[in-house]
C-alpha cells in the first residue's frame, strides 16, 4: 500500500510538469496579447508598452520564460497577476475554495441521490418511482444549465423573492454567515446536484442491477439476510466500483466544472475568473488555474484508486497468494 | 414413502418457468421425504429439476419468470403453502441452509471469510458466541483459522467450497441443501469434500437433501434416493433397493450406464436420445420418447406412482408397476 502511494506520487510529478508546459504554450499560442488588454484603447506614452513587456518578463525568447516560470514554480511561486493585482497563488486558492464550496456539496447530495436512484430501480415493486426518478435524472441530465438558471432566478428570486439571486455572500444582511451562504447556495447548488445525480444515476442503476445478479446474492439470501442488509452489505459494495469512478472523475473536474452556473449565478469561483482571465490575456491566471486544475485530476486519481483498493481486495497490489 | 415419522415431507411440488410468454413446467408433482438426520438424494440428468426443486424449497427461485404452481411442505408438524414465497423465505437459514455449485461466485469476493460466517451466525441467532462458534465450524469443515482472513479468491477451489459449508452450517438450519456440491471441483478435491460431508453428516447428525446427477455420489451419502426426470420424481426408494432393484426404466438405464461406463470423472456417460425438455401438463410419460420398452398407453396416460415392493418404501411412476 506504501509503495503504492510513492509509485503514484512519483508519477504525478511528470504529469504535472507536462501539463505546467503544455499550459505555458497554449496560453501563448492563443491569438491576442496581455499588454493590449492591459492597455487597452487609450493613449500611452511612446515606450509605455514596451516597458510594461519588459517589466513582465514578456520581452524574452519564450524558451526562457518557461525556465524563469518553472523555476518559480518549483518555489510556489505562480506570478503576479497584472490584471488583477494580486499574486497568482492567493487569487486562484481563494476563488478555488469559493469553487468548492458550491461543487462539494453538490456534488455529495448528488452522489447520496444517484445510489438512492439506483437502489430504486432495483425494486421490483417500485416500478412507477422509478420511471418517474428515471425521467427526473433524464431531465436533469438534459436541460441546458443556463435556462434552468434563468427559470430558477425569475421564480424564485424575482417572483417569490425567497432567495438571492446573485452571488455568495449578500453585502449587508442579518444572518448569520452560514446561513447566507445556504440561502445563496440552494439555486446554484440544486442546479449541480441535479445535474451530476443524473450522472450518478445512470451509472449506478446498471452496476447495482448488475451486482444484484451476482450468485453471492443468492448465497446472503440464503442465510435469511434482509433486504435492507442485502443491499447495503453485499449490493451496493459489489457494484460500487463504477460509481466510485464516476464520482471521483467528477470530482477531479470539479474546480472547472461549474463555469456555466457560476457565470449564471455570478458565483465568484474560479469560473469566473478563468473567464475574465481569458479575456484579459492574463497568463499567469490561467497558467495557475490549468495548473491547479490539473492537480486536482491528478489528485483525484489518485483518491480513487485508493478507494478501489479499500472497496476490493481483489485490486490490493501485492495481497497474499492468489 | 409416506413415513409417517418424516421430519420433512413435501407433496405434489410444481415449479413454472415463463419462457416466450408460456409456462413451462420444471417440475412437476415432485415429492420428498426426509426423515432427522437421514441423507436423501435427489438424482437426475441435466434440465431434470433438481435444482428448481432446491430453490422452490429456499424461495430462490428467480423473481422474473419463476412461480411455483403448487406445493405443499410440512416440517416438524407444521405446514407451509410452498405457492407463498414470503412465508417460505423466513425459512431461510434455521430451517433450510444451502451449498451451491461453484464455490468461488457463491461467496462475495468483496468480504472476508470470517465476516461472511459470522455473517450467517448473527443472523440466525443474535446472542451467540460468534468467536466460538467460528472456531467451531472451522473445525468442522478442516480448515485452518488463519484463512478467516483470507478473501475468497486467495483461496483454493476445495477450501471455498469448505467456506460455503461453514457459512450453511453457521445458521444451524434444521437441513442442509447441498446442489452439486462437488460438480465444479476437480477429482481429489471433488472426494474431500464427500468424505468431508459424510463426517459432518455424522458428528452432528445433520439432515441433508444431496442433489447429483452422480447416482454414485448421492449412494455414498445417502440412505434413501429420489430419482427425478423431465420434472418428475419418477422413483422413489432405500439407496439399496435402488441400486440392487431399480423399478423405472430410466433408473435401470441410469445404473446400467453407470456401470458399463463409468469416466475418469465419475460422471454418468449420457443416455441416448434428447434431454428432457420443459412439459406442459396434462402428456404421457416424459421418459416414454426414450423408453426401451414403452407400450402405446405410455405416451398418452401418465403413469400413477405405484409401490413397487418393500412394504411400500420402494415407489416408482410406470405403467409397468401400475
Ligand atoms: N431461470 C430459468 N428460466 C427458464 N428456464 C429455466 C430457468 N432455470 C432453469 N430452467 C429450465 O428448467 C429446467 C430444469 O432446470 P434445473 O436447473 O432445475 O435442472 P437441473 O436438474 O438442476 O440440471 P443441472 O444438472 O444442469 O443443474 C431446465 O430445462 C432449464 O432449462
Ligand atoms: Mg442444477
Amino acid at each position: 500500500m506504501l509503495r503504492l502511494f510513492w509509485n503514484r506520487l512519483v508519477w504525478a510529478i511528470p504529469v504535472l510538469l507536462v501539463i505546467v508546459v503544455l499550459n505555458f504554450v497554449l496560453v501563448r499560442l492563443a491569438p491576442g496579447d496581455p499588454i493590449t488588454s492591459i492597455i487597452g484603447e487609450y493613449p500611452t506614452p511612446e515606450g509605455y508598452a514596451e516597458q510594461l513587456r519588459a517589466q513582465m518578463g514578456l520581452d524574452r525568447p519564450i524558451h526562457e520564460q518557461l525556465l524563469i516560470y518553472l523555476g518559480h514554480v518549483f518555489q510556489g511561486d505562480l506570478g503576479y497577476s497584472f490584471a488583477n493585482r494580486q499574486p497568482v497563488l492567493s487569487l486562484i486558492l481563494g476563488k478555488a475554495l469559493n469553487t468548492l464550496a458550491l461543487m462539494v456539496p453538490g456534488l455529495i447530495f448528488a452522489s447520496l441521490l444517484g445510489i438512492l436512484i439506483g437502489r430504486v430501480s432495483l425494486s421490483t415493486s417500485a416500478r412507477f418511482l422509478d420511471s418517474t426518478l428515471t425521467g427526473l435524472s433524464l431531465f436533469g441530465y438534459s436541460v441546458p444549465i443556463f435556462w434552468l438558471g434563468q427559470v430558477l432566478i425569475i421564480l424564485f428570486a424575482v417572483e417569490l423573492q425567497w432567495l438571492p439571486a446573485q452571488g455568495m455572500f449578500a453585502l449587508q444582511t442579518d444572518l448569520p454567515p452560514f446561513l447566507d451562504y445556504l440561502a445563496h447556495w440552494a439555486m446554484p447548488g440544486f442546479a449541480v446536484t441535479i445535474f451530476y445525480a443524473a450522472i450518478v444515476a445512470r451509472v449506478a442503476r446498471a452496476s447495482l442491477k448488475e451486482a444484484v445478479t451476482g450468485d453471492y446474492i443468492v448465497t446472503a439470501l440464503a442465510k435469511g439476510t434482509s433486504q435492507r442488509r442485502l443491499f447495503w452489505r453485499h449490493v451496493l459494495p459489489n457494484g460500487l466500483v463504477p460509481i466510485v469512478s464516476v464520482i471521483g472523475y467528477n470530482f477531479g473536474l470539479a474546480l472547472t466544472g461549474a463555469i456555466l452556473v457560476e457565470s449564471v449565478f455570478a458565483w465568484p469561483g474560479l469560473g469566473a475568473l478563468f473567464m475574465a482571465s481569458i479575456i484579459a490575456r492574463d497568463y499567469p491566471t490561467l497558467q495557475g488555474i490549468f495548473l491547479l486544475a490539473g492537480a486536482a485530476v491528478v489528485v483525484s486519481n489518485f483518491v480513487t484508486d485508493v478507494v478501489y483498493e479499500i472497496i476490493d481486495p481483489r485490486m490490493r497490489n501485492g495481497s497474499r497468494g492468489a | 414413502m409416506s413415513a409417517a415419522d418424516s421430519m420433512l415431507r413435501i407433496r405434489d411440488l410444481s415449479v413454472v418457468y415463463e419462457i416466450d410468454g408460456r409456462e413451462l413446467f420444471a417440475v412437476k408433482n415432485a415429492f420428498i421425504d426426509l426423515k432427522m438426520g437421514e441423507g436423501v438424494g435427489i438424482v437426475g440428468e441435466s434440465g431434470s429439476g433438481k435444482s428448481t426443486f432446491a430453490r422452490a424449497m429456499m424461495a430462490l427461485l428467480p423473481a422474473t419468470n419463476a412461480r411455483v404452481a403448487s406445493g405443499v411442505m410440512e416440517i416438524d408438524g407444521v405446514s407451509y403453502d410452498m405457492v407463498d414465497k414470503s412465508g417460505m423465505a423466513r425459512l431461510r437459514g434455521r430451517t433450510f441452509a444451502m451449498v451451491f455449485q461453484d464455490p468461488l461466485s457463491y461467496l462475495n469476493p468483496l468480504m472476508t471469510i470470517r465476516s461472511q460466517i459470522v455473517e450467517a451466525i448473527r443472523l440466525n441467532d443474535p446472542s451467540a458466541n460468534v468467536d466460538h462458534r467460528v472456531r467451531e465450524l472451522l473445525d468442522l469443515v478442516r480448515l485452518p483459522q488463519r484463512c478467516l482472513t483470507a478473501y475468497p479468491h486467495e483461496l483454493s477451489g476445495g477450501m471455498r467450497q469448505r467456506v460455503l459449508i461453514a457459512i450453511a452450517l453457521g445458521c444451524r438450519p434444521k437441513v442442509l441443501i447441498a446442489d452439486e456440491p462437488t460438480t465444479a471441483l476437480d477429482v481429489t478435491t471433488q472426494a474431500e469434500i464427500l468424505a468431508l460431508i459424510k463426517d459432518i453428516k455424522r458428528e452432528i447428525g445433520m439432515s441433508l437433501v444431496l442433489i447429483s446427477h452422480d447416482l454414485g455420489v448421492v449412494s455414498s451419502l445417502c440412505e434413501r434416493v429420489f430419482v427425478m426426470y423431465g420434472g418428475y420424481t419418477i422413483e422413489t426408494g432405500a439407496r439399496e433397493k435402488i441400486l440392487s432393484t431399480p423399478a423405472h426404466p430410466y433408473t435401470q438405464a441410469l445404473i446400467h450406464t453407470a456401470r458399463a461406463v463409468r469416466g475418469e470423472d465419475g460422471r454418468f456417460v449420457t443416455l441416448s436420445g434428447d434431454v428432457p425438455r420443459l412439459v406442459e401438463a396434462g402428456k404421457g410419460c416424459p421418459f416414454a420418447p426414450r423408453c426401451g420398452v414403452a407400450m402405446p398407453q405410455c405416451d398418452t396416460v401418465l403413469p400413477s406412482l405405484a409401490h413397487v415392493n418393500d412394504n411400500g418404501r420402494h415407489s416408482a411412476r410406470c405403467h409397468m408397476h401400475s
